[in-house]
């Protein structure tokens, strides 16, 4: 499943329009960078599908929509154009590999929502097998405060798309290392994808323990802001497993991490993921290989 | 022909500071050849600095926003026997009676709009939009 184009109709922070990933009529961009000043609605347009997904799963608003709809209107509306795979067409008995979802945001009654789509988003497994919609918001960090979230599907499987601010997203990470002693294969996964991501950091599978410049790290609290970052990106896709699947990335440079390695550690999380990333680094746009939203004046 | 009659009574309201009419009528109509039509007649009062244009565009555009399937057909200046004014044709969703059709014509009376909207099921639209054309012919001030 791809995201060809989110049409936005009167979204708060966010200029009406169609935002279009699509390379043909039925192809989509993997890689789409949405670029803009501060203000521009970079993030509001990756809100917008989060809560989309929200409203398609869960089947009824949550508080946090109501920032989605202008003050002095009762609804706002977005139109997401999906792309299905061949399975994920078949799973629904779809006619045509494009479907859409219309979903309205403050709808007095409880919105006839798509269950087709719904369907396909609802299901989860600990595998990269069942495509995904991952939004790794900007709110994003790792969290050592205690009360850690299970490592099972069932609360990860709440943890994956939320548009309201998810304080216990990665709280699990520290379990999450003390179980790949016991799992070779998600070890080395994530060690794969943690060497992309940072020039750093690694894990040390012999000695069991995260390194940073070859120096074995006593507590996670040693990691830097970079490191910490690459390290709860590359532990939710050894973890859930994000193949196929939509990722959303709110400032992939947040905590550090330069272009060159956060562009290779996100190619590296899983395969034929669509990565939709956005960024108001210049760094990040030059050169990017793949469709270029900008956002702003006269969009 | 059945001549409608909007006002059947009179009333003298006591004592008014302001007056607002948002009055509203709904009449549901079975044509001869079985097409279910409901035409509803609707004063609102028009905001301050507001154009007719800039109305009928906020009346679209709160449906748009607001309904699923919207599809706006046409949106053109229309000259009747004795009102002038903006005619739409747009279509959507309905939660409860499926796609159907909208014909309605926009005018300014007093600084007032008026909107007299017929709604069909969507495959009675050709019907709905005959009807509706003709008995814009027959309205007459009073």
């Amino acid at each position: 499943m791809k995201l060809l184009a989110v049409e936005a109709i009167d979204v708060r922070g966010l200029a009406n329009g169609v935002y279009s990933f699509a390379k043909g009529p039925e192809e989509a961009h993997e890689r789409v960078l949405i670029t803009g000043d501060s203000g521009a609605g970079k993030t509001r347009l990756l809100e917008v599908i989060v809560a989309a997904c929200e409203l398609l799963t869960i089947h009824e608003p949550l508080p946090e929509h109501a920032s989605l709809i202008c003050p002095e209107n009762r609804t706002s509306k977005t139109i997401l154009s999906w792309l299905l795979s061949a399975d994920e067409q078949a799973t629904i008995a779809a006619p045509r590999p494009v479907v859409t979802s219309e979903i309205i945001f403050g709808a007095s009654q409880p919105e006839e929502l798509d269950s087709r789509i719904g369907f396909l988003l609802e299901r989860y497994g600990h595998d990269d097998a069942t495509p995904k919609i991952e939004y790794f918001s900007e709110q994003r960090r790792l969290d050592l405060g205690g009360g850690g979230a299970s490592l099972d599907e069932d609360t990860q499987v709440q943890l994956r798309a939320t548009m309201g601010p998810t304080p216990r997203k990665f709280s699990w990470l520290p379990a999450f290392l003390d179980a790949l002693a016991g799992d070779s294969a998600r070890a080395a996964r994530f060690a794969s994808s943690l060497e992309r991501f940072s020039p750093s950091c690694a894990w040390d599978a012999t000695r069991q323990t995260l390194t940073s410049r070859g120096r074995p790290l006593g507590s996670l609290r040693e990691l830097s802001a970079s490191e910490a970052d690459a390290v709860t990106l590359s532990a939710t896709a050894a973890l859930v497993g994000l193949s196929g699947s939509i990722v959303l990335i709110d400032r992939p440079d947040l905590h550090g991490l330069d272009a060159a390695h956060a562009l290779s550690g996100l190619a590296g999380l899983g395969s034929g993921n669509q990565l939709i990333m956005a960024t108001s680094s210049p760094a990040f746009a030059a050169g990017f290989a793949g469709a270029v939203i900008a956002l702003g004046a006269g969009q | 022909m059945t001549p409608y009659y909007c006002n059947d009574a009179v009333i003298q309201l006591q004592s008014v500071h302001s007056l607002r009419d948002r009055t509203r009528q709904c009449l549901e109509i079975v044509t001869q050849d079985g097409a279910e039509l409901e035409l509803v007649v609707e004063r609102s009062p028009m905001a301050a600095g507001a154009t007719l244009a800039s109305e009928v565009d906020a009346s679209i555009a709160e449906r748009k926003r607001s309904v699923r399937g919207f599809e706006l057909a046409s949106v053109t200046s229309r000259d009747y026997p004795e009102v002038s004014g903006t005619e739409a044709r747009l279509t959507y969703l309905d939660r409860e009676r499926g796609p159907v059709f909208f014909h309605e014509l926009h005018y300014e009376v007093a600084r007032t709009r008026v909107v007299y909207a017929c709604r069909s099921r969507l495959s009675d639209a050709a019907v709905c939009d005959q009807w509706m054309q003709a008995t814009l012919q027959t309205l007459r001030l009073r």
